[in-house]
């Protein structure tokens, strides 16, 4: 029988059991690593969020045992914590997008562009890549519903409490993302139905 | 009609809600169609491959997680600045240092009475005997000053007068100025 997230969290808080906590991180990985790629794309970037948001739950433990209970579930407060750190980082680099040192450099050029995915990606031939490419291209609530769905694997009511949304608002939202994406699939001749 | 649709997504994630039943929601086309479509779309996101990060990154959580409390930065408690000991020490000695600072420079700045010019005392001066009173030279100016005082009827004190107006019995070198 597997040891549940909060005893091996437990362990590790009241006994420094190490074993329990990489049994931890290796078990949320993934959820928490495509989460911060998805939001950051970049994977040096989501290399060091991933590696942050663990020394902050490190943190969090050894200061005060257990306060992941009053949040709900161990994952929910882990991906808190991973959101935190991904808005943080998007913020910081708003700021110097702002204030561009290169005069040949347009402020327009960091908008998301409306038009589909270029050749190249297509070219790629990759359906994961291909699918990566149209999820940049929704709008960014649409987007993180969507990471927060299928790579944490939250439920919509936990998402709709991390995001402070109702839940009805996180329905809509991944719908809308959904009926996105397939219009986007559509234009690159990706048989939705493979 | 909305709701409806969000329901079927309920559903679609495996969350339905205990009252709803899928098989009325999908009565309706327009709403079978679109779960169709958004079944599809999910399908192909549940196929794609999980990411992970660098194996480098879960070891250097793992040395954190490892390391003793005390090695990671800790946040100090909070202290109010005028309530520290060591703050007050050092205040009180650089105010005493600056009051000794002030009285030294007060004091050594102060003018020696000694050497300032026309300060020194009556008495002092005339007690005083300069070195170059002594020279001889001086002394015999003196001398022969006062061994022609009593030979002339002059006195230093009164105004100059002409040589005719002098007693006779003059100075046999002296000549009158109408002689010539």
């Amino acid at each position: 029988m597997h040891p549940t997230d909060e005893e091996l969290a437990g362990a590790y808080a009241e006994r420094g059991d190490d074993h329990a906590f990489r049994i931890l991180v290796e078990r949320h990985q993934e959820k928490v690593y495509g989460y911060l790629l998805g939001m950051v794309r970049d994977r040096a970037v989501a290399d060091d969020l991933f590696q942050e948001t663990f020394i902050r739950v490190i943190a969090a433990l050894r200061k005060d045992r257990g306060s992941y209970h009053h949040q709900g579930r161990f994952l929910g407060w882990i991906m808190r914590i991973a959101r935190n750190a991904a808005l943080d980082h998007l913020r910081t680099r708003k700021k110097w997008q702002d204030v561009p040192d290169n005069e040949d450099f347009s402020w327009w050029d960091t908008l998301p562009a409306d038009d589909l995915p270029t050749d190249d990606v297509l070219q790629a031939g990759q359906e994961a890549d291909i699918l990566m490419a149209c999820i940049d291209r929704l709008p960014p609530e649409q987007r993180e519903v969507v990471l927060l769905r299928h790579e944490s694997d939250l439920t919509f009511r936990e998402i709709a409490a991390l995001t402070d949304c109702s839940i009805n608002t996180a329905l809509g939202r991944m719908r809308y993302a959904l009926l996105n994406l397939r219009k986007m699939l559509e234009v690159t001749e990706l048989p939705v139905g493979a | 009609m909305e709701d409806q649709r969000k329901q079927t997504l309920l559903h679609l994630y495996d969350e339905p809600r205990e009252d709803s039943d899928l098989r009325a929601l999908l009565a309706d086309a327009s709403v079978r169609d679109e779960y169709r479509t958004l079944s599809e779309v999910k399908f192909k996101l549940d196929r794609r491959p999980a990411v992970r990060p660098d194996a480098e990154v879960l070891d250097r959580i793992m040395a954190a997680a490892t390391a003793p409390p005390s090695a990671q930065r800790t946040d100090r408690p909070a202290v109010h600045r005028f309530m520290r000991p060591r703050r007050l020490l050092f205040s009180g000695l650089a105010v005493a240092a600056a009051l000794v600072l002030a009285v030294a420079l007060g004091w050594f700045s102060t003018p020696d009475p000694e050497t300032v010019p026309g300060t020194t005392p009556p008495a002092l001066a005339a007690d005083t005997e300069l070195s170059w009173d002594d020279a001889t030279h001086i002394r015999q100016v003196y001398r022969r000053m006062d061994s022609m005082r009593p030979q002339s009827p002059l006195s230093w004190d009164e105004p100059p007068v002409p040589l005719e107006s002098l007693p006779s019995g003059r100075p046999g070198n002296l000549v009158p100025v109408g002689a010539n």
